[in-house]
């Protein structure tokens, strides 16, 4: 995925995974290897994209949910950026 | 005919054919063969038979040629889930008396940072900083390489096999030691049972230190089919596994419920299913009537069965189901599988063979394991003598079940603090002992809270102890430093008191009743 992402959503992404995650010792940057993360799990996975689909009102289609998507935060930040119906339509 | 005498018969018919299809690369049975024997050639070489050999690698090539060279040296191997914390392996080498260890690259790493381990008679694998009496490659040997067929000794079927550990009720995982003849037991049952053969394509799903892919490993080599085991990211993300079965054409699949569920939830499993799978098979825990229903109405080509066993028994029953489950049915765990008894056995000791009755199960046959490493107690415990005198070891599952009307054997849950999630296996104790072990840490307990896609999730209490300064990112810390991450609780709520019965105990049942509050 190129191009920079939706700073606002970035920081969603970020903040949920300090919530899900749990642990102080992860430092979390846009460009953070999830696959590397501890405690990023299957089940990580999922409560990520359910906070997301709820705080940004989209749903990810399950095609979307491959390690792709999920290889950073902002990879994360911008499949969700793409599935949200601009404000002003 | 023993498990590994079976892979070389296969090997010496199919020599030629593919054995392991792992990251685009392909293996050939005689390829496959030869890197197990060069490993035999040094396990048999540095060690004595019988000794154990700590495999800490990644589901590959190198595990399944690991294990099978393993046993042709006479010697047991000990599977290491490599996710797990180092706490957690250092222990799993040091209580199976690991004369050897087996690394892959990214173990090294981990184990280069690892106080030594006392004893190592041989480190198969690149890790200079670990001290061992001898040291050999894991490296395959060069494609030209054939297989000799030796026997580099001979092995009894009372030999052990192989050790699974699995969690304990103190902290601590414990050994499930599985002879020769358990797992041939097993898996001559599981060849006579299901038709596999050289066509067929089977995923390996299930992490390797779990007793699933002993099916999918041995079974499917002696047949001569070809294997695909499934790495730790691709079996994370439901819409990249289904990629992975139907770019390979998998025909046979063997895995648990809950990774089941998130393939009909969260793929495109239904847009045109997976037409290659003639064989589902599934195990470890119960599988809601709901996603099955789904599953089986997306793959109408395949048979499905539902397996039952825990480690210490390998599979004991088998149920093949002849269609989509009515909305709210419990599939039955069937019937006992050739040469296994089960008994039902009330809380008095009595046998049950009375159908509506509710009794644990316990299991008697020749693939009921002998029990624990180096925990002859707590082997003693889960013994059950029949007043018959039944000449085999019974082994008290701590699972509860009821004959049904039609004969078959229904599943009702647990007796005990042993939890289903994902697939795993869980004692509550073994979270709450990790809990207390926590310095600042007065009280603990560990509960389960139903969940369709999981089977259950796990929630932690903790009570400081008083002027204590706890918190629960320190204490998920100290429990993913001990604790696989699949019991590494999802919430740990730190409390002022935790509630009691009218007897003292803790009100286990209100905390469930509660979770809702914790989770939000």
């Amino acid at each position: 995925m190129t191009g920079e992402p939706d700073p606002q959503i970035l920081a969603r992404v970020i903040a949920s995974l300090r919530r899900i995650l749990r642990d102080p010792d992860v430092s979390l940057e846009p460009d953070t290897g999830l696959e590397r993360v501890r405690g990023f799990d299957s089940h990580a996975l999922y409560r990520l994209i359910a906070e997301l689909e709820n705080e940004c009102g989209v749903e990810l289609e399950p095609e979307f949910v491959v390690p792709e998507t999920f290889a950073t935060p902002a990879t994360v930040a911008q499949a969700f950026a793409r599935r949200r119906v601009p404000s002003n339509t | 005919m023993l498990i590994h005498e079976r892979v070389a018969e296969a090997a010496a018919r199919h020599q030629h054919a593919p054995a392991v299809v792992h990251d685009g690369k392909v293996l050939t049975y005689g390829q496959l063969f030869a890197w197990a024997e060069q490993l035999a050639e040094v396990f048999a070489g540095a060690l004595s038979p019988g000794d154990r050999v700590a495999l800490n690698l990644q589901k590959s090539p190198a595990a399944i040629a690991a294990m099978i060279g393993t046993l042709l040296a006479g010697c047991t191997y000990v599977p290491i889930d490599p996710a797990s914390p180092m706490l957690r392996r250092r222990f799993i080498v040091q209580d199976s008396n690991a004369a050897a260890l087996v690394l892959d690259a990214v173990a090294a790493a981990e184990w280069s940072r690892e106080p030594p381990i006392p004893n190592l008679a041989l480190l198969v694998g690149t890790c200079p900083a670990l001290p061992a009496v001898q040291r050999a490659s894991l490296e395959p040997p060069g494609q030209a390489t054939r297989p000799v067929f030796r026997e580099f000794r001979q092995v009894q079927s009372s030999d052990l096999a192989y050790v699974l550990y699995t969690s304990g009720s103190t902290g601590e995982p414990k050994g499930v030691m599985i002879t020769h003849g358990n797992a041939a037991g097993f898996v001559t049952w599981a060849l006579d049972q299901f038709d596999i053969n050289s066509s067929d394509r089977i995923a390996i799903h299930a992490p390797l230190h779990f007793d699933l892919p002993v099916l999918d490993v041995y079974a499917g080599l002696a047949r001569g089919a070809c294997l695909f085991p499934v790495n730790e990211t691709t079996a994370r993300f439901p819409e990249a596994f289904l990629r992975f079965l139907r770019e390979h054409e998998v025909s046979v699949l063997y895995a648990v419920p809950s990774a089941l569920t998130a393939l009909v939830s969260r793929s495109t499993l239904f847009r045109s299913g997976i037409p290659s799978l003639r064989l589902l098979l599934y195990a470890g825990e119960e599988f809601q009537a709901a996603p099955l229903a789904r599953l089986m109405a997306a793959l109408p080509s395949a048979r499905v069965f539902n397996l039952y066993g825990p480690i210490e028994t390998n599979v004991v029953t088998v149920h093949e189901l002849s269609g989509p489950p009515a909305p709210g049915e419990r599939i039955p765990i069937g019937h006992a599988i050739a040469g296994t008894e089960i008994f039902l056995v009330g809380n008095d000791g009595a046998l049950i063979r009375q159908a509506g009755l509710e009794g644990e199960i316990v299991v008697s046959g020749p693939t009921v394991s002998p029990g624990y490493l180096n925990r002859p107690e707590l082997t003693a415990q889960t013994r059950f003598v029949t007043r018959g005198g039944t000449q085999q070891p019974a082994y008290r599952t701590g699972d509860l079940g009821v004959w049904r009307d039609d004969g078959l054997l229904q599943f009702l849950g647990r007796r005990d603090g042993v939890v289903k999630t994902r697939g795993f296996r869980v004692d509550l104790g073994d979270i709450e002992a990790t809990l207390s072990a926590c310095p600042g840490v007065a009280e603990v307990a560990a509960i389960a809270v139903p969940d369709p896609e999981y089977t259950t999730r796990l929630l932690g209490f903790v009570v400081p102890a008083p002027e204590a300064r706890i918190d629960e990112p320190m204490l998920v810390a100290w429990c993913r430093h001990r604790l696989p991450l699949y019991m590494v609780p999802e919430r740990i709520s730190v409390r002022k008191r935790l509630p009691r019965t009218s007897t003292g105990k803790i009100a286990r049942k209100i905390l469930v009743s509660n979770a809702e509050l914790v989770e939000s």
